[in-house]
């Protein structure tokens, strides 16, 4: 029995923990008002590259710091789409979760001899301890921020109503790119997790957890506590399906996580407000 | 005047012209791409082409590969009208192709059985499940009536007639079950005749029944469709890789798919149809019938949307849905509907699948299908004309990449690549080119 504890603790910790640091991505940017479908592309992308420099160099800091980087690019690239451009913000998150999914399988035939997975050494490998802790971490961290700084409450203001944060001389475009942009670095170290922690990148390793992560935010109310507290749950939910899997049917298993999301999204959606412009590209009043 | 006719004239250039350029942006940028990573771009794109059109049964695989694109086209691009973006389209694929696959291959399979009244199916699992459904239907069936009854004698009377219909269909339905297998045995031999219909109904219900329950959660609780179609897709492929584990669902044999669906359930092939000069190359493909069904259903999208009541309504929702509340429109009907419409093409382009292409229901012929149904409803800027010709374009690309796999060192997931580029650039397109194009007063 206190084995059983045991496991089931441990797993959920695994288990929500990408799901926090992708929770916490979401957070910025639809905090900003911009909706986050792609957190699910940005998670495979910053898995992808990082197990590829760890890989290639057997060195997991430069992996983490090259992923982060070339993360960066990615979210402005998509900030450039969902805010100047004003493209759907959902189409453009699906064509996000597309581009990882092709893009990720290309390179990977490309660097590793068409092969469309690939293993990392055990040395380049990063301890997944340290996600945890970056997680537990990042939770009050984030509290601060949006609470406590100017840079929070403009996020929160360009987010909420857009017009009035213009009028008061704040550039909603500018906030926008910073929401987004740390939304998609914060999912990439979520998606550099999987990797690190199982040893290989696969095709499509996220598996719904980005769409899962989106949950996790009108669950946890928009608020870091709340993402982290729905994580659990998630986690939970994760470790259980783990262990049943030996012992009912494995695609029953599997679907545990998706059910729970489906579940909780009926079951809380009408009393988790969003931020009010949520969704709703910013245009400028013409003269 | 004049200003309505120009600015119409404007429209209709940026509906063809802006998938155009977005298409061929993305190929600019993937010429680019194959050639930052050494390979030759004029050879890979050239295989792509002529992968797609070089010849008559290149052009007939690349059709085969566009037939089921139509479908999910047109589903998420119904959706769309509608203000819904069915994600889902996948999810529903699978529904509807398994039903057809059960249909395809239990209907004739039965047909030729005598006794089918002494299966040990009816007692093993019709009666007992019956019974427990039923008799649970009863019991929910009385306590509201005695509820209502005794708390509100008032409102009881006012309901007496929807009490009545109530007991009315309990009957009919228990009697229904109870003389099943009778009417089973009795209607068999005509079902085999008309199995085709039988099965293509079956799979637009199926997906019409798994479109249906996001699309209810949307319209009564307001649940966001997008993440739960996606929660559907994988439950959808779970589900039915489960099935094809168990004995009940799986042919022998190594390969995980339903046993194969009777000759007379096989969607003619297109080779019957076409002149004798090319008939034996276009037989090596399997393009069937069920093209030409996904271009009468494109017309038939059309008139709904643009000639009916219903079309109209949907098109106002998806316009402004505080609007059409306002004008009467009943909402949250309207997406329930958009919903099972959007399903029930997609579950026909995966009967299409199992009953032109497959002949049985076989793991993970799906893949990709719904997902670029969206970008087929996008470049097709979501009319059903747009849809089958880009449907087209992008069945060629499909049919290109197996081309390039075969032919060249390069990575087929060049395509994917493309697709979403072209998603991108169709999403942000009219923003774009209002920056880049020089503004005319």
């Amino acid at each position: 029995m206190n084995e059983i504890l045991t496991v089931l603790t441990q797993y959920t910790v695994i288990g929500s923990t990408p799901l926090v640091l992708a929770g916490l991505g979401g957070l910025f940017s639809e905090k900003a008002g911009v909706i986050n479908i792609g957190l699910e592309g940005f998670m495979l992308f910053g898995a992808f590259f990082s197990a590829l420099v760890a890989a290639k160099t057997g060195n997991p800091l430069l992996a983490l710091f090259v992923s982060t980087a070339l993360l960066t690019v990615l979210g402005l690239v998509f900030a450039v789409f969902t805010v100047t451009l004003k493209a759907n913000q959902v189409v453009s998150g699906v064509a996000l979760n597309m581009l990882a999914s092709g893009l990720t399988l290309f390179l990977s035939q490309v660097f590793f001899d068409r092969h469309r997975s690939f293993t990392i050494p055990d040395e380049a490998k990063l301890d997944s301890g340290l996600f945890v802790v970056a997680a537990l971490l990042l939770v009050p961290l984030m509290t601060l921020v949006l609470d406590r700084t100017r840079l929070g409450l403009r996020l929160r203001a360009v987010g909420e109503n857009p017009r009035a944060a213009d009028t008061a001389g704040i550039s909603v475009t500018f906030y926008r790119y910073v929401g987004v942009t740390l939304s998609g670095v914060l999912a990439g170290f979520a998606g550099s997790f999987l990797p690190f922690y199982s040893g290989s990148f696969v095709k499509n390793m996220t598996a719904g957890r980005g769409f899962i992560a989106l949950a996790v935010l009108i669950f946890g109310k928009w608020r870091p506590a709340g993402v982290l507290g729905a994580a659990l749950v998630f986690g939970f939910a994760d470790a259980v399906q783990t262990l049943l899997s030996a012992h009912i049917p494995s695609q029953f298993a599997a679907m545990i996580p998706y059910v729970v999301t489906i579940v909780i999204l009926v079951g809380f959606i009408g009393r988790a407000v969003p931020p009010a412009a949520l969704g709703l590209p910013y245009e400028k009043e013409s003269k | 005047m004049t200003s309505v006719r120009v600015r119409k004239k404007k429209h209709l250039f940026e509906l063809v012209a802006l998938p155009c350029l977005s298409v061929a942006l993305a190929f600019a940028i993937g010429f680019v791409l194959v050639w930052a990573f050494g390979f030759d771009p004029f050879e890979v794109y050239g295989v792509l082409l002529s992968g797609a059109f070089g010849s008559v049964e290149n052009l007939g695989w690349t059709l085969q590969n566009t037939t089921p694109l139509i479908f999910t086209g047109l589903s998420v691009a119904l959706a769309f009208r509608a203000g819904l973006f069915n994600i889902g389209a996948e999810g529903q694929l699978v529904a509807g192709a398994f039903a057809a696959g059960l249909v395809g291959w239990l209907v004739p399979e039965l047909a030729t059985r005598p006794n089918l009244t002494r299966l040990p199916f009816w007692k093993s699992v019709w009666f007992p499940f019956g019974a427990f459904t039923l008799s649970a239907w009863a019991l929910v069936l009385m306590i509201w009536v005695l509820r209502v009854a005794f708390t509100d004698p008032v409102r009881f009377r006012a309901r007496l007639s929807t009490v009545a219909r109530s007991l009315v269909a309990f009957g009919l339905v228990s009697i229904l079950w109870l003389t099943a297998p009778e009417i089973l045995a009795a209607f068999i031999g005509i079902a085999a005749q008309f199995v085709i219909p039988l099965s293509l109904i079956a799979a637009a219900l199926a997906g019409a029944a798994w479109a249906a329950i996001p699309g209810i959660l949307r319209a009564r609780l307001g649940v966001s469709e997008v993440i739960n179609t996606i929660m559907f897709n994988f439950l959808a492929s779970y589900m039915a890789s489960y099935l094809l584990t168990t004995a009940t669902f799986k042919a022998p044999g190594s390969v995980p798919q339903t046993p194969r669906i009777g000759v007379q359930a096989e969607l003619a092939s297109l080779a019957s149809f076409v002149p004798a000069s090319i008939q034996h190359d276009l037989a090596a493909t399997r393009l069937n019938v069920g093209f030409l069904l996904g271009i009468v259903l494109a017309v038939g999208v059309g008139i709904l949307l643009w000639r009916t009541t219903a079309g109209f309504e949907l098109r106002a929702v998806g316009g402004n849905a505080e609007a059409a509340r306002a004008q009467g429109i009943p909402v949250g009907k309207s997406i329930v509907i958009a919903m099972c419409l959007s399903g029930a093409l997609a579950g026909l382009g995966g009967a299409e699948q199992v009953l032109g292409v497959h002949h049985a229901f076989v793991k993970d012929f799906w893949t990709g299908l719904g997902f670029t149904g969206i970008a087929v409803a996008l470049v097709g800027q979501n009319h059903p004309l747009g849809v089958v010709v880009s449907a087209v374009l992008f069945g060629a690309l499909q049919n290109g990449a197996v081309e390039i796999d075969m032919m060249t060192l390069f990575p087929r997931e060049l395509i994917l690549v493309l697709q979403a580029l072209i998603i991108f650039f169709v999403a942000s397109g009219s923003m774009m080119w209002r920056t880049i194009l020089p503004r005319r007063s």
